[in-house]
């Protein structure tokens, strides 16, 4: 099973609010300038832990009756304020593969940015559900 | 950059901090708005709160673990890997004590960053009945050229 997603509204704004949760000030979050001078670009630098956030809320949505048991994820490149993040999850058994693209100006999907691997855990309702099924 | 050049890391396994998180109904609100999810279920928290919790409930601030291990902001430190297992998912209403330490830092060479020290931290998540979700993160802190 396949399904994808998109994430937009990410800017400079909802990073800072990302930092105050994270407790992070590192400031290619919050600041173009430094990121830029940094090598970044002219916009400022999503902290990893919302991409990864945004993936799980798309496994979240895909598989509702099942929690992550664990999790591996490679962060591969940078989602920048004003991108439109797309997330795919894959589901084969108790397995997700989770993968994060910055969609291009033509609305197709850029290179990943984020993949990750998900070992899923049958909630305890929801296995009681399909036992009792 | 180093900002304390003098100053050697601390060795593997030195726990660099402990500190506290209430994951209450208004924080995983305010999460799951910020990544575009819909409301919980149940009472389980969004899972992306395994790193919010790690990083947010050290007791002190990301640039202070930094610090601690001889490294700073300067460069622009970026993640580059996480692993979180989950004994149970993290609840909404449920305080969890965090300990943060030192699980490896290496200077390497890659085509992306050039010279770059990895940092990996440790985070243990723990509830009043034992760990729940233990967290490791490797982030990739430029060596000035």
């Amino acid at each position: 099973m396949s399904t994808s997603r998109s994430f937009a509204g990410i800017d400079t704004a909802a990073m800072r609010e990302w930092c105050a949760i994270l407790g992070d000030d590192n400031p290619i979050h919050l600041d173009p300038a430094t990121a830029e001078a940094l090598g970044f670009g002219p916009r400022t630098v999503n902290p990893g832990p919302a991409n990864l956030a945004y993936l799980l809320t798309a496994l979240e949505d895909a598989a509702p009756g099942a929690t992550p048991a664990s999790l591996d994820a490679a962060f591969l490149g940078n989602v920048m304020s004003g991108d439109t993040a797309i997330a795919t999850v894959e589901i084969e058994g108790e397995t997700a593969r989770l993968d994060l693209r910055v969609a291009q100006e033509d609305n197709g999907p850029g290179r990943s940015v984020l993949m990750a691997e998900v070992e899923l855990r049958m909630r305890d309702d929801d296995r009681s559900a399909a036992d009792a099924g | 950059m180093n900002p304390f050049p003098d100053r050697s890391p601390p060795a593997i396994g030195t726990v660099l901090s402990r500190g506290r998180y209430l994951i209450d109904a208004a924080a995983d609100a305010r999460l799951r708005r910020l990544a575009g999810a819909g409301p919980a279920k149940g009472g389980e928290a969004h899972a992306g709160f395994a790193l919010a919790v790690a990083l947010g409930g050290a007791g002190v601030p990301v640039r202070a673990l930094f610090e601690a291990c001889g490294l700073g902001f300067e460069t622009g430190p970026v993640l580059g890997r996480c692993r979180v297992e989950w004994d149970r998912p993290l609840a909404i209403g449920r305080t969890y004590a965090i300990e943060a330490s030192l699980a490896g830092l290496a200077r390497k060479r890659s085509r992306r960053f050039g010279a770059a020290d990895h940092l990996i931290l440790a985070f243990a998540i723990s509830d009043d009945a034992g760990c729940c979700a233990r967290v490791e993160t490797t982030t990739i802190v430029p060596v000035p050229a």
